[in-house]
C-alpha cells in the first residue's frame, strides 16, 4: 500500500521516469548496543530540476537518509536496505568502486559547515579544479578554466581573484558557494545538501538558497536539501518530507505541506516557529517532550508520545502514509490529521 | 636574543665550576709562579665580565678561542666535527621518515588492523631501546658477520662520498630509530584526527580515490606535530648522539664536549655549546618557515 502511495508521488504530470526512485529506504547503524536503525521504510522520487527539503530535528534520520543515498558514511558499520534508483540504477548494488564512480560526477554533496569541509590548506580554487582534474581527466588548464566557471555559476564575482585563497581568508556565505562550485563542477544530476544554510546569517541564507534553486532549475539537477527549518524549507523547495525518528511523516509539494499539513508533528513545528506579529517575548508554543529513543520505539505512531490529539489507537499500530484527499501527491502518516488550512503559512512558500 | 642567554649561561657556568684549568694545563706538580702566568695569559684574572665580552667578540668574529689542550683553534675543530653530526643527523631523520610516514599512513588507513597493531606495539619497543642495543647487535650482523658495512670509521664526504655514505648508514639506522618510533605514533594520530574531517568526507564525495584522499588532503594537515617534533630531535641529536659516534667512533660534536668536560677544556666546551645553541635555534627557525608553507592560517597569526 505504502508503495503504491509512494509511486504516486512525484509521477505526476511529467510522463518520464524520476531521476531519482528511493524505495524502502532502511539504514541501521550496527553498534555495540545493538542495530539502531536510522532511517525506517523510506520511499519517494524526486525529478531533475526540483528540489525537496527534508526537514525534522536532530537525530530524526535526514542527514542519515542523505549519505544512505550517497553510500558515504564514515565508517562501514552501517547496513542499507531497500532500493536507490538514480538514473535507472539501482546504487545499492552497486560496488564501492561503481559507486565512488558517481560521486562527484553524478552525484554531489554539499556539507553544512563550510568552514569545516573546505580543506583549509589548500587553495579553494585547486579544491574546486581537483573534481574536474581528477575525475574527468582535464588537463590542469582546462580544469583551472571549469572551476571558475563553476566559482561564477556558484555566484562569486570575482573568481579569479577568489581561485588562489584559501578557506579561512573568505566568509561565511563565500565559503559555502566554493562549497556549491565543487560541487557543481562535474555537472552532477543530483545534490545532496546536509542543512547548506545552518551556519549562515539570514540574508546571506536567502542568496545561498535563490542559488541553490537557480543551479537546480537551470541545469536540471535534483536537489535533496537537509535542513531543520521549516522557513527555509517553504521558502526553498519543491516539495518538502518531514522526517520523525527515521520515517518520512509527510511530504508533498511544499505549499501542500506547509499551508495545509495534515500530520500532527508538521503541524506542531509549524505552530512552534516564531511569527513576526507575535507580541513580544510571547511563549513559544514549543513541542512538548522530547524526540524519542530510536532503540525503544513503540509499536504505534512515533510522534504519539508527545501529541495531544493521539488516542490509544495511535500508541498501539502505526499510520501508514496515505494520499490526502485534496491533493494526491501530498501523502501523511496520521491517525487524527489536522484539517485547519494554515494559510499564513502558505504565504511562505513560494512555489 | 636566545642565543646571547645561552652563551651567558654557558659562559658563566663553566667559570662558576671548580678548578682552574691553568692546572689542567701545566699538569700536577705545577708551581705557583708557573700557574699564575698561565691565569695571566689566559686572562683568567680578569673580572668576569671582561672576560665574557672579550670572549663573545671574539665568538662573533668566528674565533671560539684555542683549546687548553691541542693548542689548536676551537672554530676548526668544531669545523671537522660539526659536519660529522650534520650528515649523521640528516641522514637519520630521512630513514626515519622514509620508515615512519608509510607505516603511519598504513596504520590510520586500517585501525586496528593486524599491521597497525603489529606497527604500534614494534614503535614502543623502538621507544623503549637506547641506542646501543640497537647498535650492537646491527654492528654484529651485518659488519662483524658478513661484512657489508664497516663497523667504525669515519672518512669526510667530501673526499670520498661513497666510502663516507657507506660508513655512515649503520649510525644513521642506529640514531633514526628513536625517530621512526616517534615519528610514526604522532603522524598516525594527527591522520586519524585528520580522517573525521568532514573536508575528508568531501573529498571522499568528489569520488577522489582513497589514495589521493591520503595524499592530497590528509596527510599535509597532520604534519604539524611531526615538524615539532623533528626540530626537536634534529637541535638535540646535533650534540647528543654521543654514544652512537662513540659506538662508530665518528669524531662528531657530542664526544667532543664530552671530552672537553672531562679535560676542563673551558674554552672547547664553550665553543661546542655555543655552535649547538645557534643550530638548535636556526632549526627551529626553518622550522616555524616550514609551518607557514604547510598551513597558510599560520601566516596571518
Amino acid at each position: 500500500m505504502k508503495a503504491r502511495a509512494a509511486t504516486s508521488f512525484g509521477e505526476d504530470a511529467t510522463s518520464s521516469a524520476p531521476l531519482l526512485r528511493v524505495r524502502s529506504l532502511t539504514t541501521s547503524y550496527v553498534g555495540e548496543r545493538g542495530s539502531l536503525r536510522v532511517v525506517d521504510d523510506v520511499s519517494f522520487s524526486l525529478e531533475g530540476g526540483k528540489v525537496l527539503s527534508v526537514v525534522g530535528e536532530s537525530g530524526s534520520g535526514k542527514t542519515a537518509l542523505c549519505r544512505s543515498i550517497m553510500r558515504l558514511f564514515p565508517t562501514s558499520k552501517v547496513h542499507v536496505d531497500g532500493q536507490v534508483i538514480f538514473d535507472d540504477q539501482q546504487l545499492l548494488e552497486l560496488d564501492d568502486l561503481e559507486m565512488s564512480e558517481l560521486w562527484g560526477t553524478r552525484i554531489a554533496m554539499v556539507f553544512q559547515d563550510p568552514m569545516s569541509s573546505l580543506n583549509p590548506v589548500m587553495r579553494v580554487g585547486n579544491q574546486v579544479a581537483e573534481g574536474p582534474r581528477r575525475r574527468l581527466h582535464m588537463a590542469r588548464s582546462a580544469a583551472k578554466e571549469r572551476a571558475i566557471s563553476a566559482l561564477k555559476s556558484a555566484g562569486i564575482a570575482d573568481a579569479k581573484q577568489r581561485y588562489s585563497r584559501y578557506p579561512h581568508e573568505l566568509s561565511g556565505g563565500l565559503r559555502q558557494r566554493v562549497a556549491i562550485a565543487i560541487a557543481i563542477a562535474n555537472g552532477p544530476k543530483l545534490i545532496l545538501a546536509d542543512e547548506p544554510t545552518t551556519g549562515l546569517d539570514v540574508t546571506v541564507q536567502a542568496q545561498i538558497l535563490s542559488l541553490v534553486n537557480q543551479l537546480s532549475h537551470s541545469a536540471g539537477i535534483a536537489v535533496i536539501m537537509v535542513t531543520h527549518d521549516l522557513a527555509v524549507a517553504a521558502s526553498a523547495s519543491d516539495d518538502i518530507a518531514v522526517m520523525y525518528a527515521g520515517r518520512v511523516v509527510e511530504i508533498g509539494p511544499a505549499r501542500e505541506v506547509i499551508g495545509h499539513p495534515r500530520m500532527r508533528y508538521t503541524e506542531a513545528l509549524l505552530l512552534a516557529s516564531p511569527r513576526l506579529y507575535q507580541t513580544p517575548h510571547a511563549r513559544l508554543n514549543a513541542i512538548a517532550g522530547r524526540p524519542p529513543d530510536p532503540l525503544d520505539l513503540g509499536p504505534g505512531c512515533a510522534f504519539s508520545p508527545r501529541c495531544p490529539h493521539a488516542d490509544s489507537r495511535c500508541f498501539e499500530e502505526r499510520p501508514e502514509l496515505t494520499a490526502s484527499s485534496e491533493d494526491q501527491r501530498h501523502l501523511y502518516a496520521c491517525w487524527h490529521p489536522a484539517s485547519a488550512a494554515l494559510d499564513e503559512f502558505a504565504k511562505l512558500a513560494v512555489k | 636574543m636566545i642565543v646571547f642567554v645561552i652563551s651567558i649561561g654557558v659562559f658563566l657556568l663553566l667559570h662558576l665550576l671548580p678548578g682552574n684549568p691553568a692546572y689542567a694545563i701545566l699538569g700536577p706538580g705545577a708551581t705557583p709562579l708557573a700557574v699564575a702566568k698561565v691565569t695571566r695569559q689566559l686572562g683568567l684574572n680578569k673580572p668576569l665580565i671582561d672576560q665574557y665580552v672579550t670572549w663573545l667578540t671574539r665568538a662573533l668574529h668566528g674565533n671560539l678561542g684555542t683549546s687548553y689542550l691541542t693548542e689548536q683553534p676551537v672554530s676548526t675543530t668544531i669545523g671537522h666535527a660539526f659536519p660529522v653530526d650534520l650528515e649523521l643527523v640528516i641522514l637519520s631523520q630521512l630513514i626515519a621518515f622514509a620508515l615512519a610516514i608509510p607505516m603511519a599512513i598504513t596504520a590510520a588507513r586500517r585501525q586496528a588492523s593486524i599491521l597497525d597493531r603489529i606497527f604500534t606495539m614494534s614503535s614502543f619497543g623502538m621507544l623503549s631501546l637506547p641506542a646501543f642495543v640497537i647498535g650492537v647487535p646491527l654492528v654484529l650482523a651485518v659488519a662483524v658477520t658478513v661484512h657489508w658495512f664497516p663497523a667504525t670509521g669515519y672518512t669526510p664526504i667530501y673526499s670520498q662520498p661513497i666510502t663516507n655514505l657507506h660508513e655512515m648508514i649503520l649510525p644513521s639506522i642506529t640514531l633514526a630509530v628513536g625517530s621512526v618510533a616517534i615519528y610514526y605514533r604522532l603522524l598516525r594520530t594527527d591522520l586519524i584526527a585528520t580522517l573525521q574531517e568532514e573536508f575528508i568526507t568531501l573529498a571522499r564525495s568528489k569520488g577522489l580515490s582513497n589514495r589521493e584522499v591520503m595524499y592530497r588532503h590528509a596527510l599535509r594537515p597532520s604534519t604539524f606535530s611531526v615538524l615539532t617534533a623533528t626540530a626537536i630531535n634534529v637541535g638535540s641529536l646535533l650534540g647528543g648522539a654521543v654514544v652512537v659516534e662513540y659506538l662508530f667512533g665518528l669524531p662528531g660534536m657530542g664526544l667532543l664536549l664530552v671530552n672537553g668536560i672531562y679535560s676542563r677544556d673551558y674554552v672547547m666546551v664553550q665553543g661546542v655549546i655555543l655552535t649547538l645553541a645557534v643550530a638548535f635555534v636556526l632549526v627551529n627557525f626553518l622550522a616555524d618557515i616550514l609551518y607557514r608553507v604547510i598551513d597558510p592560517r599560520v601566516r596571518h597569526a
